[in-house]
């Protein structure tokens, strides 16, 4: 057997009796041998790994730690936004739902309106109406300066609120 | 300890830990040289394994330590060249030599060291996973995701290599 097989199977140490003794003759094995065991001082040193474990671990829970800190922030934003936005909604909602729709027909000039509910008003000159868009459901009324004609889709529950004391009689109906 | 077990728990964690840190730490030590830091790069797989603890069980924790430490990119510019030291043997039995042999003695040291540390990294891996830690072919195959007949070559041409630089004294 070459010196190269003997060496390929001392490496994976299948050498069989036999043949271990021949190979344990050579000069070869006798070179190697010495390598083996000066090779043995190149173990690395022991470690300390109570210390690295530790180190591991301490900076796991500084992790951790960094990582509760933040939700709890993002659970208060959170919160500070629902109750800002809920605050804010409950104080705008009634200025925004009462803000009034209001047109004017200029000097010497007629307006048609057509009101949420389909009903057509045409404006003689000079007056103006308002009246509440978003809460035209709950609360049929116009807010009149001036003169109109109305021709009303249905009757019910319709106000026709009048600077004027008077009201023409046509319009007393609908009141 | 449970195969498929997941290993967040703590204690749970330190076994697998003591399990695989020293096989691991030989082989950043073997793969970068004293002077790359193998302990902090150590540290670093077994951070990376516990942030990832819910996915990997006890019995795929080696296999995920090697695959970190295998890809650990050290930053080229930083990486300084490998060294490993070994250790100087006891005074006491010193006494004993011959000058002679003692000055052949650390001339062959000297000469083993700087063989290895010119040695390819993949040879010297593995080669010394054989020699000095005494891992068979196979499980250094498993190390590092290689065949078994690679490894057998990575280690004979090693070893060819530093009988080559060593000559023969």
């Amino acid at each position: 057997m070459q010196d190269r097989e003997y060496i390929e199977k001392w490496l994976s140490g299948s050498l069989t009796a036999t043949e271990k003794v021949a190979f344990e003759q050579t000069a070869a094995f006798r070179n190697l041998q010495r390598m083996d065991s000066a090779l043995q001082r190149f173990k690395p040193l022991p470690l300390d790994e109570h210390a690295v474990f530790n180190r591991i671990k301490s900076r796991r829970e500084r992790a951790a730690k960094v990582v509760s800190i933040n939700w709890q922030l993002v659970w208060r934003v959170a919160a500070i936004l629902i109750i800002g936005v809920s605050v804010s909604y409950y104080f705008l909602k009634p200025t925004q739902t009462s803000a009034l729709v209001s047109y004017q027909a200029a000097t010497g000039k007629m307006v048609e309106v057509t009101l949420p509910d389909k009903s057509r008003v045409t404006l003689n000159a000079g007056s103006s109406i308002s009246f509440s868009q978003s809460e035209w459901k709950e609360n049929r009324t116009v807010n009149l300066t001036g003169k109109l004609f109305l021709k009303l889709k249905k009757a019910n529950d319709f106000r026709l609120l009048h600077t004027q004391v008077r009201l023409p009689c046509w319009e007393q109906n609908l009141t | 300890m449970e195969e498929s077990q997941h290993i967040c728990e703590e204690s749970l964690f330190r076994k697998v830990f003591q399990a695989h840190s020293k096989d691991l730490y030989n082989f950043l030590y073997y793969k970068y040289g004293a002077d790359n830091h193998p302990e902090d790069l150590m540290q670093e797989a077994f951070a990376k394994l516990w942030d990832n603890c819910k996915r990997v069980s006890a019995g795929k924790a080696r296999a995920f330590l090697f695959t970190v430490a295998n890809n650990q990119m050290l930053n080229e510019l930083a990486k300084k060249k490998t060294v490993l030291n070994y250790q100087k043997e006891e005074q006491v039995t010193l006494t004993n030599q011959s000058p002679q042999y003692l000055l052949e003695e650390s001339e062959y040291m000297n000469r083993l060291q700087q063989a290895i540390e010119e040695l390819s990294e993949e040879q010297r891996v593995a080669f010394l996973l054989n020699r000095v830690d005494g891992k068979k072919h196979r499980e250094i195959a498993e190390i590092l995701g290689i065949s078994q007949k690679a490894v057998e070559k990575r280690i004979y041409k090693a070893l060819e290599n530093l009988q080559q630089k060593i000559g023969k004294i």
